[in-house]
C-alpha cells in the first residue's frame, strides 16, 4: 500500500514527465487542476493515469468514476488510494 | 531434391519437415495451423499435392534455408517450392536464430523466406555479424508488410540478392509480390481488388482483415484490423510508430495499444537498442499527432515473435 505522500509525489513526476520537464514537479500543489491549471490535455492526463495504474498496479474501472471529482492533483491521488 | 538435416537425431523439427513431405509423397490430407489473417489461428486441411501442382518450378540448384516450422503454410511453402523445383532444403538443428544463422553460412544457402520480425531478430542475434557470409540471391519477405527500413538494410547486407516482398494469406494465397525494393505495392497490382469505406482490403469480396492506404499510386499495409489501435476516436497504426523507432537507432520495435479509461487506448511501445526512452519520446512528439504518441516506451532485451515469426501487438 502506497502512502498518501508517495502517490503525491509520483503523480507530480508522471506529469513532469509527460510535459516533458515543462511542468517542474517541485511546483506543483495538491489543488491544482490538472488541465485547468496546469495546462496538461485530456491525453497527457490519460498518460499519468496509465503510469498510475502500472506504478500501483490497479486498473481503474471507468463506469466507477465520476471524473468531474477528479479535476485536481490531490483528488486524482484519492482515486489510487493516496 | 534434397532434404540436408543439420541434427543427425530425430528432432521435432525434423519429423515435421518428414511428415510434409511424406503427406505430398503419398498423397493424404495435411493438417496446418494458420496464424489467423482472417481471425483466430485456426487449424485447416489442405491438399498438398494440389498445392504443388499449382507452385511454379524454380531452379534445381537454388538451396533453401528452413526458417519456418513446417506446421505452418509459410514453412509448408517453402517445402512445396523446394519440392517442385527438385533443389534443395537446409534444415537447421532448430528454428533458434542463431541456428539458422549456422546453417546459412555452413552451407552457403542462397534462397529464404522470412517475415520482416523474424530478419529483425536475425540481426539481432547476429552478434559477430555473419550474416552477410550467407551468400542469399533471393530473399523473400512476407508474412507482415516489409517497411522501407527493413527492404534497404536486406539490400545492404546482400547487396546481390534480389529482395522481394509478398502479400499473401493462407485463406487467399499469393495476393501480390514485388521486387522493386520499395516499400508498398504499385497500386495497378490492386486493380482487382476492391475496399471497404475503412480501407480494409476485399479479395473476391471477402474481408482480409488488413487495411491499407493508397498515396501517390502504392498501396501501403497500415495494420490487421483488430491491431489498429483507436486513440479517442483517432486511428493509429503501430508499423508506422515502430518504423519511427528504427529510423530513430532501435533494432526491433512492437507498438500496441493499451487500455486507458480515459481514452478506450493509448500507445504503448517496447524496443531493443541503445537510444534512451526519453530522448526517443521527444522525438515521437516532434513528428507526430500526440495522439500517435506513445505514452509508455520501455526498453527490453529480447524480442518475443509469435509462432508465426510476427510481432505481437495483441496484449
Amino acid at each position: 500500500m502506497k502512502s498518501k505522500d508517495e502517490i503525491f509525489e509520483k503523480i507530480c513526476s508522471f506529469i513532469e514527465e509527460v510535459s516533458l520537464g515543462n511542468i517542474h514537479a517541485n511546483h506543483i500543489k495538491p489543488g491544482d487542476k490538472i488541465i485547468v491549471d496546469l495546462g496538461l490535455d485530456s491525453l497527457d492526463y490519460a498518460a499519468v493515469m496509465l503510469q498510475l495504474e502500472q506504478w500501483t498496479g490497479s486498473k481503474i474501472d471507468e463506469n466507477k468514476v465520476n471524473w468531474a471529482e477528479v479535476q485536481s492533483v490531490a483528488q486524482l491521488s484519492k482515486l489510487f488510494g493516496g | 531434391m534434397n532434404l540436408i538435416f543439420e541434427e543427425r537425431s530425430e528432432s521435432e523439427l525434423k519429423n515435421q519437415v518428414k511428415k510434409v513431405f511424406n503427406a505430398v509423397i503419398h498423397n493424404e490430407p495435411y493438417v496446418i495451423r494458420t496464424s489467423g489473417t482472417t481471425g483466430t489461428p485456426k487449424k485447416i486441411s489442405s491438399d498438398l499435392k494440389k498445392a504443388l501442382e499449382k507452385k511454379k518450378p524454380g531452379k534445381h540448384n537454388e538451396k533453401w534455408l528452413l526458417t519456418y516450422g513446417p506446421e505452418r503454410w509459410a514453412g509448408i511453402s517453402v517445402i512445396l517450392h523446394v519440392i517442385k523445383s527438385k533443389a534443395s532444403l537446409y534444415i537447421p538443428k532448430s528454428l533458434e536464430f542463431k541456428e539458422i544463422i549456422e546453417t546459412g553460412i555452413k552451407y552457403q544457402t542462397t534462397h529464404v523466406s522470412m517475415t520482416p520480425s523474424m530478419f529483425r531478430s536475425l540481426m539481432l542475434s547476429d552478434s559477430e555479424q555473419k550474416l552477410d557470409n550467407i551468400p542469399f540471391s533471393q530473399v523473400t519477405f512476407g508474412g507482415e508488410a516489409a517497411t522501407q527500413s527493413v527492404l534497404d538494410l536486406a539490400a545492404k547486407i546482400w547487396p546481390k540478392s534480389r529482395i522481394s516482398h509478398v502479400y499473401a494469406s493462407t485463406e487467399f494465397g499469393d495476393i501480390s509480390a514485388v521486387s522493386d525494393g520499395l516499400e508498398g505495392f504499385p497500386s495497378y497490382k490492386f486493380d482487382k481488388y476492391s475496399f471497404t469505406q475503412d480501407n480494409e482490403l476485399l479479395v473476391n469480396g471477402l474481408n482480409t482483415g488488413d487495411i491499407w492506404e493508397k498515396k501517390n499510386e502504392r498501396y501501403y499495409f497500415v495494420g490487421r484490423k483488430e491491431e489498429i489501435i483507436n486513440v479517442g476516436g483517432n486511428k493509429v497504426s503501430p508499423l508506422k510508430i515502430e518504423e519511427f523507432a528504427i529510423s530513430k537507432g532501435a533494432k526491433f520495435a512492437r507498438a500496441f495499444g493499451i487500455k486507458s479509461p480515459i481514452m478506450g487506448s493509448l500507445v504503448g511501445l517496447e524496443y531493443v537498442g541503445d537510444i534512451d526512452e526519453k530522448n526517443l519520446m521527444i522525438e515521437y512528439r516532434k513528428i507526430f499527432s500526440k495522439f500517435e504518441c506513445p505514452v509508455s516506451i520501455k526498453r527490453i532485451d529480447d524480442v518475443v515473435l509469435t509462432n508465426a515469426g510476427k510481432t505481437r501487438r495483441l496484449l
